[in-house]
């Protein structure tokens, strides 16, 4: 009840950046652009080697994270468009970690499947009988 | 053509095998064999050429445009490759 009469400094702040931020001009969320281009680049690295795509991924996981704790400290001062290609971005960036991460999961586990393989088949008796 | 280096030890396709020969098909001309080659090529170049448009010329709902069809993209390389495999 007390401080409904007196907000504090951050509303206040708040409510400066709602109503002045699109007249001073909104900056752009540092990195969102990034965000977006690696998240996407990240399916298409995930494919054939996995590893590609897991790294792009969680370097797009990382700045989105930076970029949306500096959006939530201080919401409005940011242009709309660049938070948009933020969240897309981290959405992408999400579902190619999940994917490649998949692969590496799955070639790890034939690797496995092959090194036993191979390495249970009698190839001394082979080849000593081929010399 | 860059060899894929799953495909020589296992012998199996991954999951983005296919697609250079498909875009070497599209170069030609040949829509029709490059679907049959690797059917996510289309979506995926889709969704690149639309990221860049965005980029250059900020659409207004770009970001949720360019969500959606990496999903869709996404589904139809695993469908895609599920298919392939138990052919």
């Amino acid at each position: 009840m007390e401080n409904q009469g007196t907000p504090n400094q951050e509303n206040i702040n708040q409510q400066f950046n709602q109503q002045f931020g699109q007249t001073f001009g909104q900056q752009q969320l540092p990195n969102s652009t990034g965000v977006l281009v690696l998240g996407i680049i990240s399916i298409v690295g995930c494919f054939c080697y996995g590893i590609i795509g897991l790294i792009l991924g969680i370097i797009a996981l990382v700045l989105a994270s930076k970029a949306n704790a500096l959006y939530q400290q201080n919401p409005g001062s940011y242009s709309e468009a660049s938070v948009k290609n933020m969240k897309a971005g981290k959405v992408c960036a999400i579902i190619g970690t999940c994917l490649s991460a998949i692969v590496i999961v799955i070639v790890i586990i034939e690797l496995i499947f092959f090194a036993s393989v191979f390495s249970s088949m009698p190839w001394g008796h082979l080849f000593n009988g081929v010399r | 053509m860059m060899s894929c280096f799953y495909k020589q030890i296992t012998g199996f396709d991954c999951p983005g095998c296919g697609m250079q020969r498909s875009f070497i098909e599209l170069l030609k001309g040949n829509f029709k064999e490059s679907f049959y080659l690797y059917p996510p090529l289309l979506p995926t170049l889709f969704t690149l050429g639309l990221t860049v448009w965005h980029l250059v010329f900020k659409l207004k709902n770009g970001a949720a445009f360019i969500k959606y069809s990496f999903i869709t993209t996404t589904s139809i390389v695993v469908i895609s490759y599920i298919i392939k495999m138990l052919r």
